[in-house]
């Protein structure tokens, strides 16, 4: 374990102290719990994106317009 | 580790098809796991959602801002970087700079950064360091540790 120091608002400190004592434990396991539920999601978060690299095809349609017109498709340069 | 986002590139990582796809894809790959801070502004967000919308359908921008959007830091203009950023937009006339591309140099140079993840070459004349490949983001890595 490392110890340090940290400084919290009125309100962060009052969730705290509730929550330790709804769940019967110290303050630092409640903060220990709130980092490791924090990790849990940036993990999930990061796993995810990570699926989604490449996950996208282009309509072909689509692409053929914007070839053919610069970067603007075909409806879009209708559309003025 | 903080690096910009352009949205053409961003958008060649999640396209398969795009023709830029094999070395956008496995950049956002690193940046994405050696924890880099991906960073962009709101015109340059626009601009990508517009692009995935347009070329992939609505499905992919909602997917984008479910899964994507969390992980990114954006700088949100208001009418003053507005200004700036289209006053910086008609000093480079001569180029094909886009507006989402101006609003990104003008908040690269507000943070301090020069690191973005991007393939357009005239970027470089502004002072952009391009990070195009996992190779490029490591060596920017490296470099702003060592200039620490």
């Amino acid at each position: 374990m490392v110890r340090t120091q940290i400084s919290f608002t009125e309100d962060e400190f009052e969730f705290l102290k509730r929550a330790s004592l709804r769940d019967g434990g110290s303050l630092a396991s409640v903060v220990r719990r709130a980092v490791d539920e924090l990790r849990r999601r940036q993990e999930v978060g990061l796993e995810r994106a990570l699926r989604y690299i490449g996950a996208f095809e282009a309509d072909p349609l689509v692409e053929i317009y914007t070839r053919r017109a610069g970067d603007a498709p075909e409806r879009e340069k209708r559309r003025g | 580790m903080r690096v910009f986002v352009d949205p053409a590139a961003f958008y060649a990582a999640l396209v398969r098809t795009d023709p830029r796809h094999a070395e956008a894809g496995p950049a956002l790959r690193a940046l994405l796991t050696d924890g880099a801070q991906l960073c962009t502004t709101s015109y340059a967000l626009h601009e990508l959602m517009r692009r995935l919308q347009e070329h992939v359908g609505l499905h992919a921008v909602l997917e984008f801002e479910r899964t994507f959007r969390p992980l990114l830091t954006v700088v949100w203009l208001k009418e003053e970087d507005h200004r700036a950023t289209y006053a910086r937009l008609r000093r480079r006339w001569e180029r094909s700079l886009t507006l989402a591309q101006a609003s990104l140099l003008a908040a690269m140079d507000e943070a301090g950064v020069t690191g973005l993840f991007s393939y357009d070459e005239q970027l470089v004349e502004e002072g952009v360091r391009l990070v195009r490949n996992p190779d490029e983001w490591r060596a920017y890595a490296l470099a702003v540790e060592a200039a620490r």
